[in-house]
Parts: structure tokens; sequence; C-alpha cells
């Protein structure tokens, strides 16, 4: 099966820091991957690289079999950790954004997520909480039919009932013919939804592999084998 | 990209309409002042406010740039699934836009202000040649002027990473670059001084001491026709570079 995303030993420097330092990752389709790793592991870094809005220093990145570009990022729908949408967007101004400019995207299912999450499609982007711009940016970037996810702390600052809102959203709104990868602090909150996860550490690659195998293997929750690396 | 162009008008509406509306009240205030105030007061003031809007209206298109490159929204445009041309494209021609009503609308009021009776009449006395020269000029300068400051901002982002010092450093490679650019136009103007009359399109050779490529004396429109070529490979280098650097060297910090 051909990977979704394709990376042989990439490398980020930045003029006093390696923030990667040879990251070999592959993800084929279907599968929803966790890349886990302590503040400043590189995590972040990754997922802008694979988003294309970072270049990687080496190594090379393919993503369905290309370079980051203009065709990458019509099959990649990418959540940011940051408020990245436009302070002047109502609720339904930021769908239209994304009905306009994804060819992918799905407005049917997007105004059924807005209604799931709870969110009015008249509310101003600047007057939501942490946790419905969270909810909001969750829903445009599930409301499309990518080939990739990539989901940057998609729980980071949102109370415990939403983020199983948000996680029943993921794994319902999650297609067999796409594939995810998701980062997060909160690894016992979201390691059941993990086929496969992959430790990261100081720009490194430490530990990878398919988590059922890994729990059973190591006799530990991934949650505890998070804590047992990382201690 | 008119679906960029569209989403960027919106996202500045209310402040063209905000300009707008300051210069339609500012004149309209100047204008109660017409008989207590010196028409020459009142004029200067209204040309200033003219003047005013439209570097407010600069600077705001600068500053969105800026917010794309520095801030937090240029997760939002660069993640879209357009090329870096395209991206350039919509701003420039946003800007564009943007100025070119607040100008209107200013230099409309202007006009009203000064003016007692509305008369139009003195635009008959331009020939056709004149308005596309004005037109083209006026386009030709916001599109030059936006793409260079532009391709700084993006160079300075890409060289310099950081955002006080990627901010810095673009103001100081916008001075060096015009120095630079302003000095090899000069030289290139005097050493290849034949000019196009665009008038009758004949080509004379004047001693070009002023560092134009562009001179209107009476009715002729002459243009240097060197320091042109020089302009306009300028700008396609600005502009592909421009584009360049987005599609492959920008990173978002």
């Amino acid at each position: 099966m051909d990977n979704i995303l394709e990376s042989k030993k990439i490398c980020k420097s930045y003029l006093n820091k390696k923030a990667l330092r040879g990251v070999d990752l592959n993800i084929i389709p279907g599968k929803i991957v966790g890349l886990l790793g302590p503040n400043g592991s590189g995590k972040t870094t990754f997922l802008k690289i694979a988003a294309g809005i970072l270049h990687p220093s080496k190594g090379e990145i393919l993503i369905d079999g290309y370079i980051p570009g203009v065709y990458t990022k019509s099959v990649v729908s990418y959540l940011p950790d940051n408020e990245y949408l436009l302070k002047w967007m109502k609720v339904k101004d930021a769908v239209m954004y994304f009905k306009d400019f994804y060819a992918d995207f799905d407005e049917k299912k997007a105004r059924e997520l807005l209604l799931f999450m709870d969110l009015d499609e008249n509310s101003t982007v600047k007057s939501l909480s942490k946790g419905m711009k969270e909810k909001l940016k969750l829903t445009l970037v599930l409301s499309r039919a990518a080939k990739l996810y990539i989901l940057d702390e998609p729980l980071g600052g949102v109370d415990p009932t939403a983020r199983e809102k948000i996680l029943n959203a993921i794994v319902n709104n999650f297609r067999v013919e796409s594939s995810m990868i998701i980062t997060t602090h909160l690894v016992n909150d979201i390691e059941r939804i993990f086929d496969d996860v992959a430790f990261i550490s100081d720009g490194e690659i430490v530990l990878q592999g398919n988590a059922e195998e890994l729990r059973r293997d190591k006799k530990k929750s991934i949650d505890e084998l998070y804590r047992e690396v990382f201690q | 990209m008119f679906k960029l162009i569209k989403y960027e008008l919106r996202a500045t509406f209310l402040t063209i309409v905000g300009i707008c509306i300051f210069v339609i009240i500012a004149n309209l205030l100047l204008m109660t002042r017409k008989g207590v105030w010196d028409i020459t007061i009142i004029s200067g003031l209204s040309v200033c406010l003219a003047i005013g809007a439209m570097v407010v209206i600069f600077i705001s298109s600068l500053n969105i740039m800026s917010k794309y490159l520095f801030g937090d929204s240029g997760y939002l445009l660069f993640t879209l699934p357009q090329s870096g041309k395209s991206i350039i494209t919509s701003r420039v021609l946003t800007a564009l836009i943007q100025i070119s009503i607040v100008i209107f609308a200013s230099v409309f009021m202007c006009y009203l202000t000064v003016t007692d009776k509305i008369d139009l009449s003195f635009l008959k006395n331009f020939k056709a040649s004149e308005v596309s020269y004005f037109i083209i000029s006026y386009i030709w300068g916001i599109v030059y002027s936006l793409t260079f400051i532009y391709f700084c901002m993006v160079i300075g982002k890409v060289a310099l990473k950081g955002k006080k010092i990627g901010k810095i450093g673009s103001f100081i490679i916008f001075i060096l670059l015009s120095v630079v650019i302003s000095w090899l136009s000069f030289k290139i103007t005097n050493l290849l001084p034949q000019t196009l009359n665009l008038n009758d399109f004949s080509i004379t050779t004047k001693n070009a001491l002023i560092n134009s490529n562009f001179t209107a004396t009476g009715a002729a429109v002459n243009m240097n026709i060197a320091s042109t070529v020089f302009d306009i490979l300028t700008f396609v280098g600005l502009f592909t570079t421009t584009s360049y650097l987005i599609d492959k060297k920008l990173d978002l910090s």
C-alpha cells in the first residue's frame, strides 16, 4: 500500500538549534497516528513541514507522492495550534471560506458538525471562547474529504467535556481511505483512537509502532509508556 | 485568486468605509468654513486630508501582508492550495482596489470642497492618449511600489525568520534596494537617453539629468526607453522572486 506520508531523514535547523534530526516516518492510508513528545521535541515542526508551511533543511517529505506545495495543500487538512481564523469572520463566513478554497469541503457535513459542536453560525470568531474556537477549527478541518488530516494539539486548552466531544467528532468523521496524524500532551485522553504511535524526543523518533502491539509487548498503556520514555 | 481578492476586500471593508466616511465628513466640515477661512487654507487642508487618507490605506495594505507573514493569519493563507504567484497577485490587486476607492473619494471630495460650481467640462480637454497614459502610470506606480515592498517584506521574513528582526530587516532591505535601483535607473537613463514620445511615437535623444523615465512637458509625454525596460525587468524579477520565495522558502514561525 502506498504511503500517504513518507518522510526520509527530515532535518530542520535554525540558527543555533536543531529542531529535527533525521525523522523517518511513514503513514499508510486508514491509520490514525499519534506523534507524541514533550514540549520542544519537534512535533509541531514536523507537522508544519508536512503541511507545507515550513521547509526542511535536509531530507525529503512526500505527501501522496508529492513534495509539499499547491497539490499537497489541496489534499492535506491541517489544524494548527494557534488562532488562525480571521477576526472579522462569523462562523458561517469561515465555513464559506473553506468551501470556496477547498474542492473537497463538504458544506452539509460542516453544518452537521456545527450542530454537534453547539456552535452558532452567526457568532463572530472573536467572540468565541478558546474551546469553542477549537471546536470550530476542528469542524472546518474534519468537513474536508482530505487524504491526510494533520491535527496539532486538537485538545489544547479545552475542558474535559469538550475533549470528549472533540474526540467523538474525530472518530466519527474519520474515513478509512484517509490518514490522520495527531500530536498531543494529553495521551491518556486520546490514546484509545491511535492505531500507531511515534515517540519523538529532541528531534528524533525514539520509538514507534502499532499502538496495540506496543501495549501488548510492553504490558503498558501508551500513556504509561510515554511517561517511561520521557521521564 | 479572485476568491482571495473577495475575502481580502471583505476583511478591509470597514477600514475602507471608515476612511471614506472620515474624508467625506472632514471635507463637509471644511465646506462650512467657506467664506470664513481663506480658500487656500481650505484647499490646503482638503489636499492634506486626501494625502493622509492615501497614506493610511497604503500602510493598511502593507500591514495586512505583514500580519500574514508574521502573524497567525498566515496559517490560513499559506495552507490554502494557492501558488505564491496567485497570493502575491491577489494582494497587489486588492491593495490597488482599496487605494483607488480611497483616492477617488478623497479627490472627489477635495474637488467639491474647492470648487464653487461642479463643472467637469475640463475633462474634454484631455486627449485619449493622455488619459490612457495617466491611468497606466497610476496603476503601474501602485503595482510596482507594492510588489517592491512585498518583496522586501518576504525576503526579510525568509532571511531573518524572527518577527522583530524580520520587520526591521525588511525595512533595511527596502532602503538599500531603493537606493540601488534608483542609482541603476539614473545611470541607465544617462547612458541611454533615447526617449519615446507617446503622442507621435517618435524617438528622440534627450540629455536626461532628471532621474525619471517618464516626463510630461506640455502636450508631449516622453518615456525613457532604457529606463522603462529596466523598470519592467525589475518588476518581473521582484514578482517572480517573491512568488518563488513564498512557494519554496517561506517558513511560518
